[in-house]
């Protein structure tokens, strides 16, 4: 039997694991026995073992438990992050794109300004304009990423414009949004798709960060940054309270970023 | 433009380099004109502004007349578009409004901060360039396949590290474990080594990957294949033709590198204990201090909006094609 190439094994492993993440998403209680908020203090600060697998944290919870009740927390959230920051930057660079002339200009002036404020501060502006929380921390990450799919989409809609099968239609006296929304869209579509997956990777760790510096959910809930976050106190006597954590957020963001690349580029003609 | 300015009239060649260096001068001032309104209006909207927050505490007893005397000696509580024009103003002049937190000027809280920032900024863009140079030279000189193979992997890998979770796993790994470099108690040069290396990481994947994707572009390209069967080694062609070329696209990526390395200093700052602008932003949005996000944002964009418009202006003087047409300019189209 022949090897698949490493390229194949890690897109079959990003799958995989994208699989059981959502299986861990619609139902924790099927990859654990513990509470992700209730631990036994008298077993703190344990390290991984037989009966914890990822050890315990300060309070004596499971650390294996609270990471599967973080991805569906985490998950979900970077989602809302991306659909924020898809929808709005779409609607902008479609708009951009197809009116073109003072409102294409006034549109790209406002992507700049976007581009010219990081995506961190950006965020950090709208968590302080929302207030903390999850969702608040999950649009706030998405307004950040707004410009970049503003970008893109207009690019593609400029270019598809001009093609003849648009103007085609244009000609055979459809509408302007008929137009952008039957023709020129779904054109836009592959790498529009592809680049939400690859911002989808982003938001997870844009979403923890927040979480690290304490903008997401208050403490005892299981959220991965939170996790990485509290267990800075113990560096020195429990290094499994940063490094699984962190390692979940390293493997979901790998993952989407594989995944990604299959979408943009299917044969894998460029690395 | 500068393709039809020919040789032989020198002045209308400079007049059309002048007119071009304010057409751009002039949107790089619109773009900062625009990431100030965009901050005021988002900070202005705050619920409940940052005066409230502090001074509404009942333990201190303040009597409705008296917050409202707070509120405009800090200015919020003038109509918007009046602390609009003044904000604007006070800026332009380089005041940036008070703490509201720590009741101290935001310039004079930037003057000690900016420094440390500036120091891991340089630092970790240093050893960004290391590691993106390095990469580039180990995924296309390196004699074994699967060396060339992992080299080309490692950005992509490292790109979806979590900077704190790197930074704390350095300080695990170095200071913890091997008792290399202590935490606390060292200079402010040695006390860089960690966090600059924290910092760099996710900046330099995104630069090694781009500088990677144009290496291999320009390898292929004829005058590299000419290089080649000329008898060249691959680290001569490497340096003095593939480099070159594949360095000019990667100019552009300034910009974003300041702006990576200023939001990766909130959580490096905040990973290593340091008292830079990043530790700064952190407890400014922490405490609703609208003055001090506000001056970080504009730094951030002007730095941003500033390196971009050099690299513009630049970009013909460091492009070999385009010095070729400047010198020869009846051949404009020979590429």
């Amino acid at each position: 039997m022949k090897i698949p190439p490493l390229s194949q094994i890690s897109l079959a492993a990003s799958w995989l694991l994208l699989g059981l993440l959502l299986a861990m998403v619609a139902d924790p209680a099927l990859f654990t026995r513990y509470s992700a908020t209730a631990g036994a203090a008298v077993e703190h600060l344990r390290a991984p073992s037989g009966a914890h697998w990822f050890g315990t944290d300060q309070l004596g919870r499971d650390v294996f438990a609270r990471i599967i009740y973080g991805a569906n927390r985490t998950l979900p959230a970077a989602l809302i992050a991306v659909a924020t920051g898809l929808l709005a930057g779409a609607g902008i660079g479609a708009l951009a794109g197809a009116a073109g002339g003072r409102v294409d200009a006034v549109l790209t002036g406002l992507m700049d300004v976007l581009m010219s404020i990081p995506e961190l501060l950006m965020s950090l502006t709208i968590v302080i304009l929302l207030g903390f929380g999850t969702i608040h921390a999950a649009i706030a990450v998405g307004i950040g990423q707004i410009a970049g799919f503003a970008r893109i989409v207009r690019g593609d809609v400029t270019r598809i414009s001009a093609m003849t099968f648009v103007e085609a239609a244009r000609g055979g006296g459809a509408t302007f949004a008929g137009v952008l929304w039957r023709h020129v869209l779904p054109n836009c579509m592959t790498s529009l798709i592809g680049l939400s997956v690859l911002r989808y990777s982003t938001a997870i760790l844009s979403i923890a960060t927040l979480g690290f510096l304490g903008y997401g959910a208050p403490p005892p809930a299981p959220e991965w940054g939170l996790m990485i976050s509290e267990g800075r106190d113990y560096l020195a006597t429990a290094w499994w309270m940063t490094t699984f954590p962190g390692l979940a957020v390293l493997l979901v963001a790998l993952a989407t970023t594989r995944i990604s690349r299959t979408i943009v580029d299917p044969a894998g003609k460029r690395r | 433009m500068t393709r039809s300015a020919p040789a032989t009239r020198p002045p209308a060649a400079y007049a059309e380099t002048a007119a071009r260096i304010a057409v751009r001068a002039g949107h790089a001032l619109l773009v900062l004109w625009g990431a100030f309104t965009l901050t005021f209006v988002l900070l202005q909207l705050m619920p409940g502004d940052a005066v409230m927050i502090r001074f509404m505490d009942p333990e201190l007893g303040l009597t409705p007349a008296q917050i409202a005397a707070i509120r405009l000696s800090y200015g919020t509580g003038a109509s918007p578009f009046v602390q609009y024009v003044h904000t604007l103003g006070q800026m332009l002049h380089g005041n940036f409004g008070y703490s509201v937190q720590l009741g101290v000027p935001v310039s004079s809280l930037l003057a000690t901060t900016l420094p440390v920032t500036l120091r891991l900024a340089v630092c970790g863009f240093v050893a960004a360039m290391t590691w993106t140079f390095a990469v580039a030279v180990a995924a296309t000189l390196l004699p074994w396949a699967w060396a060339r193979g992992l080299a080309r992997a490692l950005p992509g890998l490292w790109g979806a590290v979590p900077l704190y979770w790197s930074g704390i796993l350095v300080i695990q790994v170095v200071s913890f474990r091997l008792h290399l470099i202590p935490v606390i108690g060292v200079g402010p040069w040695e006390g860089m080594i960690l966090p600059a290396l924290a910092v760099s990481l996710p900046v330099a994947a995104p630069l090694a990957q781009i500088l990677l994707q144009h290496v291999d572009e320009t390898a292929n390209l004829p005058f590299a294949t000419v290089a080649r069967t000329k008898g060249a080694s691959p680290a001569s062609v490497f340096w003095r033709h593939i480099i070159p070329n594949a360095m000019l696209p990667f100019l552009t990526m300034g910009g974003l590198v300041f702006g990576e390395l200023l939001a990766g200093a909130v959580v490096t700052e905040t990973v290593f204990g340091l008292d830079g602008v990043g530790q700064l932003t952190r407890q400014a949005v922490a405490g609703q201090d609208v003055a001090v996000l506000q001056a970080v944002v504009m730094i951030s964009a002007t730095s941003f909006v500033t390196i971009n418009f050099i690299i513009d202006l630049l970009y013909p003087v460091l492009n070999p094609t385009l010095r070729h047409r400047a010198r020869r300019p009846t051949r404009s189209r020979a590429s």
